[in-house]
């Protein structure tokens, strides 16, 4: 008779883990290949002697029994840069090599082998105390180093490998109806069914590429820009810098140094300011993203924002500079779509009497309807945007104008230079319609961003305003 | 952690010397052409003459046809097409009074080839920033291409005269005037504004035989040049407008 695939006689013990007290099922000797200890009394299988082994397991290729010098050498690979870090803590990930999920799943299903024994788990409980010991640094699940480590074995990685890549390429040989046939891969998640018993391994596992990350430490605070031509962050065009700063670069003054971090700290705001507009009033909500810190410890958010206004005063300006958690970033991305926005602006409109000014200021809040401005048309679809004006105030800068200031209160999203000028007609109504005569805007700042950042805190201190 | 103290910055304040030339000699001679300028980059495109012809005992007098247009181009290239000032339904305007604009009717290519229809847009935030949707796509061999002389408008005067509008450029179209139908003297009363023909992405970097706005008062000295100043003073930077390979 054949050998049977996994007998059915009732082995799994029903509802209690662990326990060598299991009983055993013991497999056609032929068909099984050599396997270590650790593996054959995980997968519940009794083997003959002859085939117990320390290095060619075909189960595991070797990783179980050989688990303390693999986390060893794992940690040696990724010491010199985790010492680095002032982290006391690290996760771990460890990617094993690929043979070995085909190789489990073909011993549960051929054999009846315990499938709840994961060679990962197993090699983790030995590995990370080794770790810890050469590393100096206690595990946690919480990081905030996070460790990618990895398990190779070139002579099973390579068929996998070519077997993939074939799967992927569409099968040129042969005809089929219908054009572009697209090759679906056999069910990607079952690979060619492998032989069984597998192919006996005759090198160790080694390590692979390993990375060593640390989760990123958020700063948060708001901006202002008091000069015109800086952008918000770094604008180039064919290589050139269009402005000679930015506010990211600003804000972020010094904060490399301090932490040791990676060159590229991300900046989030609360929307944008063309270059050429400022950001006054209590400014503008950002965050930092400080990835891979390599010092946390001595983070000073207050002696960052000194150092910044110092080296930038007159131009960009920090407030509010502090420590801000993941899920509260949230916030300020909300703000950007939901907050309304206030503006000041310098207008230009001729013929306007003081009693068409007192009725534009005297206007209840109303809509206006805007087309995509020509300006975005070449990269944005052409949409109708409808936006809310709360209040304007218009203001002559000489007896009769015909130069305004004009401040206004918009939903967020509008375009206001459109608003201004009418933009062709397709910003309707627009200042220009409202007065009844030709407009233009010639300075723009930002003079209020409605979103309490950084957020409030309970806290011991009593906060400064 | 301790917090940085707020910083507050104070109210606005202007230098408006700065502004005094661009008032005087732009805004105060035509206020519509200079806010144009600021915006665009006013070009021109005379037509040739190819279609009028006049027999005359034999003799052929070409006469120009004077279709001109103007293109004010935006930095990102976008060109708002609409009538240059020495478009001869001015003339023709001037020598007939009484005579009226009844209409400016698209063709049906116009009408059934536009690159992208305005549809409604939510009312929250600016809808992001999206790379696809804009009119950057390959839109060469179809309909939606046109080609210099392709014909896009009727101008119908009360006369019973019409005067043809061609793309002048290659390219796609991207919107037609929806206010013209209500208003169809609009292109003759503010064609630096509302009274635009059509706007259009031109699909070649430089537009064939354009001309700038000396070139194009040089050629047609009957139009009155003081009344069109070149921009003094600053053109709107816009930094989303230039945007290229941005960060």
């Amino acid at each position: 008779m054949d050998p049977a695939p996994a007998p059915t006689t009732p082995v799994a013990p029903p509802a209690h883990e662990s326990s060598a007290a299991a009983v055993p099922v013991v497999p056609a000797a032929a068909s099984v290949g050599p396997l270590c200890n650790l593996c054959a009394t995980g997968l519940r299988l009794s083997l003959p002697a002859e085939l117990l082994t320390q290095s060619s397991c075909t189960h595991c290729l070797g990783v179980l029994p050989h688990a303390d010098s693999l986390a060893r050498a794992l940690a040696d690979t990724v010491r010199e840069e985790v010492v680095a870090y002032d982290a006391p803590s690290f996760a771990v990930e460890i990617m094993l090599p690929r043979a070995l999920a085909p190789r489990h799943t073909v011993y549960v299903e051929r054999t009846g082998g315990y499938i709840a024994f994961e060679v990962r788990k197993e090699f983790a409980k030995s590995a990370v105390p080794v770790m810890e010991e050469v590393l100096g640094k206690t595990y946690s699940a919480e990081g905030p180093l996070r460790l990618l480590l990895a398990i190779t074995h070139a002579e099973t990685d390579a068929p996998i490998a070519a077997r993939v890549a074939e799967a992927r390429r569409p099968a040129k040989r042969g005809r089929f109806e219908g054009k572009g046939c697209k090759v679906d891969s056999p069910a990607p998640s079952e690979p060619e069914p492998l032989p069984f018993p597998p192919s006996t391994p005759t090198t160790l596992p080694t390590v692979g590429a390993c990375t060593v990350r640390r989760d990123p430490i958020r700063l948060g605070g708001r901006y202002l820009k008091l000069e015109r031509h800086i952008s918000q962050t770094l604008w180039r065009i064919k290589g050139q810098r269009k402005t000679e700063l930015s506010v990211a670069e600003c804000v972020s003054f010094g904060l490399a140094d301090m932490t040791q971090c990676d060159t590229e700290i991300g900046f989030i705001a609360a929307g944008r300011e063309d270059a050429d507009v400022r950001m006054l009033g209590t400014g503008r909500p950002f965050v930092l993203e400080v990835r891979n810190a390599r010092k946390v410890d001595g983070i000073d958010p207050v002696a960052l924002a000194e150092r910044a206004n110092t080296e930038f005063a007159g131009k960009v300006q920090v407030s509010r500079m502090c420590v801000v958690n993941k899920d509260e970033v949230k916030q300020v991305k909300d703000g950007e779509e939901l907050k309304a926005k206030e503006y000041t602006c310098l207008v230009w409109a001729p013929g306007v009497d003081q009693r068409k000014v007192d009725e534009i200021n005297a206007l209840p809040a109303f809509q206006i309807d805007q087309q995509t401005p020509l300006r975005v048309l070449h990269r944005r679809p052409n949409l109708m945007r409808p936006k809310t004006v709360y209040w304007i105030r218009m203001e002559p800068l000489r007896e009769g104008g015909p130069l305004y200031r004009v401040a206004l209160e918009t939903q967020a999203g509008a375009y206001i230079k459109e608003f201004i000028t009418g933009d062709t007609g397709r910003t309707r109504p627009s200042l220009s319609t409202l007065l009844g005569t030709h407009a233009d805007i010639l300075e723009l700042d930002v003079t209020k961003v409605a979103l309490e950042w950084p957020p409030a805190r309970k806290s011991q201190h009593s906060s400064t305003a | 952690m301790a917090i940085s103290p707020a910083i507050q910055a104070d109210s606005v304040t202007y230098d408006l010397a700065q502004y005094d030339r661009l008032i005087n000699e732009c805004y105060n001679v035509n206020a519509e052409w200079a806010i144009a300028t600021r915006y665009f980059n006013p070009q021109f495109l005379i037509s040739k003459s190819n279609n009028d012809h006049n027999q005359v005992d034999g003799a052929e007098l070409e006469v120009e046809t004077r279709l001109d247009m103007m293109l004010l181009q935006s930095p990102n290239s976008l060109c708002v097409i609409s009538l240059a000032p020495g478009h001869r339904v001015f003339a023709h305007l001037r020598e007939n009074p009484g005579t009226t604009i009844t209409a400016v009717r698209y063709t049906p290519q116009a009408t059934d080839n536009l690159v992208r229809k305005l549809r409604p847009g939510r009312s929250g935030g600016r809808g992001g920033k999206r790379k696809r949707g804009g009119a950057s796509h390959a839109v060469s061999q179809d309909l939606g291409t046109f080609h210099e002389d392709t014909l896009v408008a009727q101008i119908v005067l009360s006369d019973g005269t019409a005067m043809p509008v061609h793309a002048g450029i290659y390219g796609s179209l991207l919107q037609l005037n929806d206010a013209l139908a209500t208003d169809p003297s609009l292109i003759v009363k503010h064609p630096c504004n509302v009274g635009f023909l059509f706007v259009a992405k031109p699909l070649r970097e430089t537009v064939r035989d354009v001309m700038t706005r000396e070139e194009y008062l040089a050629a047609r000295p009957d139009v009155d040049a003081s009344i069109y100043p070149a921009l003094v003073g600053p053109r709107d930077v816009d930094e989303e407008a230039v945007e290229e390979g941005q960060e």
